[in-house]
């Protein structure tokens, strides 16, 4: 572990510290500005790697990702306003603490409890995915099918309240991956007479249509309701911190980061969840749970440690096996596949530089991300207070060039618009949009390797499960959807009946 | 009426929708060599998501059978598509101009359609009071100059020119 460390470290060039530095700096700015998540800022800036070399736009996006996760605890302390989906637990405990007048202590908390998550979950894939990848490497088409298709079942299953809107948002993802060339016999197909559709719809276009434009026509439907501008109230004379208040926290934050990387491996879930789980089995294991909710450093320590730590865990699947374990990592995905690098356990033998490399890129950032917030929070303070009314546009400007800079077609400009109207559409019917982005990635790899895996059973779909690993995944999956199914039923059948009475 | 019905427009719709993509796999190709051809898989996709768009159309009707005595089924009844129809107005809006943008790109270039379209939508979103238009002119010239330079200059991301050349 420590050699591929050293490897990784001797690709870092000043030049990649100050790329580094650029991308936790935007990344910060983007967590912290609500409305605009993390995956959004970094399908944002996807065009500025075009002509970066791989390393330096993997160092870049590594970065953002960071920056991106940690920034949201700004508005979340200061505006109760969670930055992004990942802080909404520090609004919990973060706000409250501000208003006592503790703005500045409750920033540094969420600082250094990000940073410990962070590294810590960057060890564990240090450690683990290597070792993941020699297990992964052995797997036969009928593995991968299992995986992708338990994949999918989980993204659809714990996202939402609805399995049947998450599976539908699933197969929509998968129904629209399909446009193009099929990928056993590469036929193309529903390509409706298009030329542009015969290699069908760019990962980035429906990436920057699902997660920018579809954010910014509802923030445009409510433009009206909505203030534009945010207003800081308080004012920080540092932070205070000091090492006896960590005193009794450590197995807290343990805790909630072993959360964040556990919920960062099972993929298509992210931090979003990661922050809520943690704050509430802190709270369910503390000796004080009445104090919860009224501003004391354990839930702000357990959301952001958990938070960061999913950076870590997410990036366990899509090294190991090319599945992303979050929006961000999708986005990670996309940069792999522009430089032709295919992310699973051959990664490690092909690119094993550029493994190492993205440890040692994704340590950098997370030390950067402790100094620049540490020392710079006010800038940044500043920096969200830009009108929305000029932002988003400015904004929607970017995912226009994001959609021509990748291959310079003013055609893909149509496939972010389609893909944008998609999202609002399905935002609108309550059809959650992580499962379609998770069917739209695997749907070819999860059909690519069920018709290679009917080939090797004799075309017999039942001889799957006389596979033990792959009966053990797909029993898993389908358990899982029989359970929460289940499980809904019965939540509607209870609220229906405590509406009654 | 949009919120309470949701359910049921939406089954309807995936309904629409699986039928044209199942219509869509008899237009294929078929290689002679390939055992499973490219319609084998979309049409598994079409039977579960079949059956998918009939469990949520039934279970739509089942939610609005049940809650027709709820205190909540008033609220739902004035819920329509948009929150508001100016909302409404305005996505629509924002969408057209998105359209024109895709449109006028080749021929008016990056600068124009970007300086066109940013007043537009900024126009669109801006609050009454807070609208001045030297303000938003500086705004939307010195973005749209800074993107250029920025993303041609700096990043070499080349972008549309135009028939008149920048």
């Amino acid at each position: 572990m420590f050699e591929a460390f050293a490897v990784g470290f001797g690709q870092i060039s000043f030049s990649i510290v100050l790329i580094i530095a650029l991308g936790v700096c935007m990344g910060i700015v983007f967590g912290a500005s609500p409305g605009i998540t993390v995956s959004m800022g970094m399908a944002l800036c996807l065009p500025i790697t075009f002509t970066m070399d791989a390393i330096t736009a993997i160092a870049f996006m590594a970065g953002l990702y960071v920056g991106g996760t940690s920034g949201g605890c700004i508005t979340a302390i200061l505006l109760n306003i969670p930055g992004t989906p990942a802080s909404l637990a520090t609004t919990f405990d973060g706000t409250p603490m501000a208003r006592n007048g503790k703005a500045g202590l409750a920033l540094g908390y969420s600082i250094v409890a990000s940073f410990f998550g962070g590294i810590v979950s960057l060890v564990f894939l240090m450690a683990a995915a290597p070792q993941l990848a020699k297990i992964t490497i052995h797997f036969g088409p009928t593995k991968y099918f299992a995986m992708t298709f338990l994949s999918i079942t989980l993204i659809a299953s714990l996202v939402g309240d609805s399995i049947l809107k998450g599976l539908a948002s699933g197969f929509i993802g998968m129904m629209l991956a399909s446009v193009g060339q099929a990928p056993l016999d590469m036929s193309t197909r529903f390509t409706l007479g298009v030329k542009e559709f015969a290699a069908g719809f760019p990962l980035l276009c429906v990436l920057i249509g699902v997660y920018a434009i579809s954010e910014l026509l509802k923030y445009v439907e409510d433009s009206h309701i909505v203030n534009g501008e945010v207003t800081m109230k308080y004012v920080f004379n540092g932070f205070g911190l000091k090492i006896k208040d960590f005193s009794g926290q450590l197995w807290n934050m343990i805790r909630s980061t072993i959360v964040g990387i556990g919920i960062g491996i099972l993929p298509g879930i992210g931090a979003g969840t990661s922050n809520i789980i943690a704050y509430s089995v802190a709270k369910d294991s503390s000796k004080y749970p009445e104090k919860f909710g009224t501003g004391i450093k354990d839930g702000i320590l357990a959301s952001e440690a958990a938070n960061n730590a999913v950076t870590g865990g997410a990036l366990i699947p899509l090294l190991t096996l090319g599945i992303p374990g979050d929006g961000a990592t999708a986005i990670l995905l996309a940069v792999l596949t522009i430089y032709s690098i295919t992310p699973g356990p051959l990664l490690f033998e092909t690119s094993g530089d550029l493994v190492n490399g993205l440890f040692a890129d994704m340590l950098v950032a997370n030390v950067f991300m402790l100094i620049v917030m540490l020392l710079g929070v006010k800038v940044f303070v500043k920096l969200i207070q830009i009108p929305k009314y000029y932002l988003l546009p400015g904004i929607m400007v970017l995912c226009i060039v994001g959609a021509i800079g990748q291959n310079n077609r003013v055609s893909d400009v149509w496939a972010v618009i389609i893909f944008g109207t998609i999202g609002f559409l399905m935002c609108k019917f309550g059809l959650d949009l992580a499962p379609m982005i998770m069917g739209f990635i695997l749907g070819p790899t999860m059909e690519l390797n069920f018709l290679r895996g009917l080939t090797y059973t004799g075309d017999s779909f039942l001889a799957f499960f006389n596979r033990p690993i792959t009966a053990v995944i797909l029993s898993i999956a389908i358990i899982y959807l029989v359970y929460v199914s289940i499980r809904n039923v019965k939540k509607a059948r209870k609220h229906h009946t405590t509406s009654r009475s | 009426m949009f919120k309470r019905y949701r359910d049921i427009f939406l089954g309807i719709f995936l309904l629409a929708v699986t039928g044209l993509y199942y219509s869509g796999t008899f237009f294929e190709k078929k290689l002679a060599l390939s055992a499973y051809g490219g319609e084998f898989v979309p049409r598994i996709y079409c039977a579960f998501m079949l059956c998918l768009s009939v469990a949520i159309l039934v279970n739509g009707i089942i939610n609005v059978r049940k809650t027709k005595e709820s205190i909540d089924v008033a609220k739902d009844e004035q819920e329509t598509f948009f929150h508001s129809r100016l909302g409404g107005a305005k996505v629509i809006a924002s969408m057209l101009l998105l359209v024109c943008v895709a449109l006028m790109m080749k021929p008016l270039g990056f600068c124009i359609t970007t300086v066109l379209y940013l007043f537009l939508q900024v126009v669109l979103v801006i609050p009454k009071e807070r609208f001045k238009f030297w303000k938003v002119a500086l705004f939307v010239v010195l973005f749209t100059i800074a993107i250029d330079v920025l993303f041609v200059k700096v990043f070499f991301v080349p972008l549309p020119v135009g028939l008149i050349g920048f």
